[in-house]
């Protein structure tokens, strides 16, 4: 088996562009809604969403939020200011610290993921009140990588009405950012949750997008087995660890379980498109 | 083939079990084809309902003569119609169908013979399987009729060539999946699924010397952006016409001379040996199965 090079995961940047341009605009029109609104972090995902909408809608239809918290680091504020007035978009500052700290008070000895869970889930509920207030479709940001590994809070980061990015590996997304001329400083900086100063999802994930993501195309697109991992020349430990990641966060990618009791239930056998009625 | 044929390709968008808008739409998009000059206009698979159809399946489906075939058979004179609907039997099952209309009629219609139940695809949980493959005369010549995966099974073409097809047409809802960039030899801005539908179909026109006319949906429903890419293919494999990913009507004119060309320097259908093909169709049957 021959070693996967990165160049499997090249993408036609301009054909990814049609199709996620048409996705938003036909799925934002099925929803009978012409806006959107989505978190603006500072970093590539919310970046490249971000530009999607604004390219599909119209950038005076777009609401981009940054949610920033005690501890962010001013650097996510400026460059998603940067991203904003480079794509014309409307742009807001809500600060999430008020709720947080509230909630702190009462849990002073919550730990990082608790603070973390805590913060996105304040963020998503900023954005889905901006929704209802402004008649906006809340639009995801979360990529492939991230989704695959669980990298993210149910109903926080993870929530969204519909996402353009979740079918592209992180490395894939640096790619179409370049495509779509975003700041360079939103591109070259290292991914941050932001959820802690000096903090890195390389450094906290303990391995980098690059080679996460040639073991994910392998494991997932190629669907190989573990000998045919190891002799590309994925690591089993690695192979074994990422295996791991993948089942134990199917929770996140899945709607909640219903118990089943009547002849048609939601989902199993009560089943209709999501654009049922529009 | 004894007359030339102006087909126009009608890739198009469809609201999803809306079988009224669509029809209005279908209408809209007939009369603009006959004022090309079009001789039949070809509708993507099951136009007139969408797509993702799941529980709505049985809610839009059409008995045979319902109102809005009726209301596709009335605009077909002087111009014929290729469409696709739900199509409901006297048994109640429910068949992906696709149907050529002629003249005020109904002429032929076409059951999906192979519903799809892979990958991303769930059609035999909704849709009952055809069982006939059948070439019919349509004025200008022999015509057949497929839906989607119907022509990724290469016994369907091979039937329509032996029952003297001079043009396949070819609907379709395929999704635009992969997105790597093309190489030297494939077409650039197009999904790996498309390059697919093309490297099939140019084999296909060439190996049995017949016009292909390939007409796939555009638009996206339920977070699926369908690839459009539709397609004509002369008797020698060329591509006589190559649409993109949007919506579109395209008049192309199909000749009899090529084809006749074709047949008299190949005349693989003159020599084609069907009494040992359906001998060795029947001793690997038995081999196979019991029948």
């Amino acid at each position: 088996m021959a070693a996967t090079s990165s160049s499997a995961l090249l993408i036609d940047a301009p054909l990814v562009e049609r199709i996620l341009v048409g996705f938003l605009r036909e799925e934002v029109g099925s929803a009978g809604l012409r806006r959107a609104v989505l978190g603006l972090s500072g970093g590539i995902d919310s970046a490249v969403s971000c530009a999607l909408a604004a390219r599909a809608l119209g950038p005076e239809q777009v609401l981009a939020v940054c949610l920033p918290c005690r501890g962010s680091d001013p650097a996510s504020e400026r460059d998603a200011r940067a991203v904003a007035a480079a794509l014309g978009v409307r742009f807001e500052v809500e600060d999430i610290s008020p709720q947080v700290d509230a909630w702190s008070t009462r849990h002073p000895d919550a730990d990082r993921l608790r603070r973390g869970n805590k913060m996105a889930r304040e963020r998503m509920a900023v954005l889905y009140d901006h929704s209802a207030a402004t008649s906006a479709l809340v639009v995801g940001t979360s990529n492939k990588t991230e989704l695959l590994l669980g990298y993210g809070t149910l109903f926080g980061d993870m929530a969204s009405a519909v996402n353009p990015i979740g079918d592209l590996y992180k490395t894939q997304v640096f790619q179409l950012a370049r495509h779509l001329s975003l700041p360079e400083a939103v591109i070259t900086k290292a991914p941050t949750a932001d959820l802690w100063s000096g903090q890195t999802d390389e450094a906290e994930m303990g391995f980098t997008y690059a080679d996460v993501d040639r073991l994910l195309w392998d494991l997932v697109e190629r669907r190989l087995t573990d000998a045919e991992l190891a002799a590309a020349g994925h690591a089993p430990e690695f192979v074994a660890r990422v295996r791991r990641l993948i089942a134990r966060s199917q929770f996140k990618r899945r709607m909640p379980l219903i118990a089943k009791l009547t002849e048609r239930t939601i989902n199993a056998d009560f089943r209709y498109p999501r654009d049922w009625g529009t | 083939m004894h007359a030339p044929l102006n087909v126009c390709l009608a890739q198009c968008d469809a609201i999803l079990g809306d079988v009224g808008r669509n029809l209005d739409a279908h209408l809209a998009l007939i009369e603009q084809a006959r004022g090309q000059g079009a001789g039949l206009v070809v509708f993507p698979e099951l136009s007139l309902t969408g797509y993702h159809l799941r529980d709505l399946t049985q809610e839009v489906a059409l008995r045979p003569g319902a109102p809005p075939l009726q209301r596709l058979a009335d605009a077909s004179r002087g111009l014929d119609v290729v469409a696709g609907w739900i199509e409901e039997s006297e048994e109640h099952a429910l068949y992906n169908a696709g149907g050529w209309f002629r003249d005020g009629r109904l002429l032929h219609v076409h059951r999906k013979v192979y519903p799809v139940n892979y990958g991303m695809f769930d059609e035999r949980r909704d849709w009952a399987a055809g069982d006939q493959v059948a070439a019919f005369d349509a004025g200008f010549g022999r015509a057949g009729l497929l839906v989607c995966e119907d022509a990724w099974h290469p016994s369907t073409a091979f039937l329509l060539y032996a029952d003297r097809a001079d043009v396949v047409v070819v609907t379709s809802c395929s999704p635009a999946r992969g997105v790597q960039p093309a190489g030297d030899e494939d077409l650039p801005g197009s999904p790996r699924s498309a390059r697919a539908w093309d490297l099939l179909l140019r084999a296909q026109s060439a190996a049995f010397n017949l016009y292909t006319v390939y007409v796939n949906r555009c638009g996206v429903e339920d977070g699926t952006t369908f690839a459009g890419n539709s397609r004509v293919f002369g008797p020698d494999g060329e591509p006589l016409a190559t649409l993109g990913l949007q919506p579109e009507l395209r008049l192309v004119t199909l000749d009899p001379a090529p084809l006749r060309r074709r047949r008299a320097a190949l005349p693989i259908l003159r020599d084609e040996r069907l009494d040992v093909t359906l001998g060795n169709l029947e001793r690997i049957a038995r081999g196979r199965y019991v029948l």
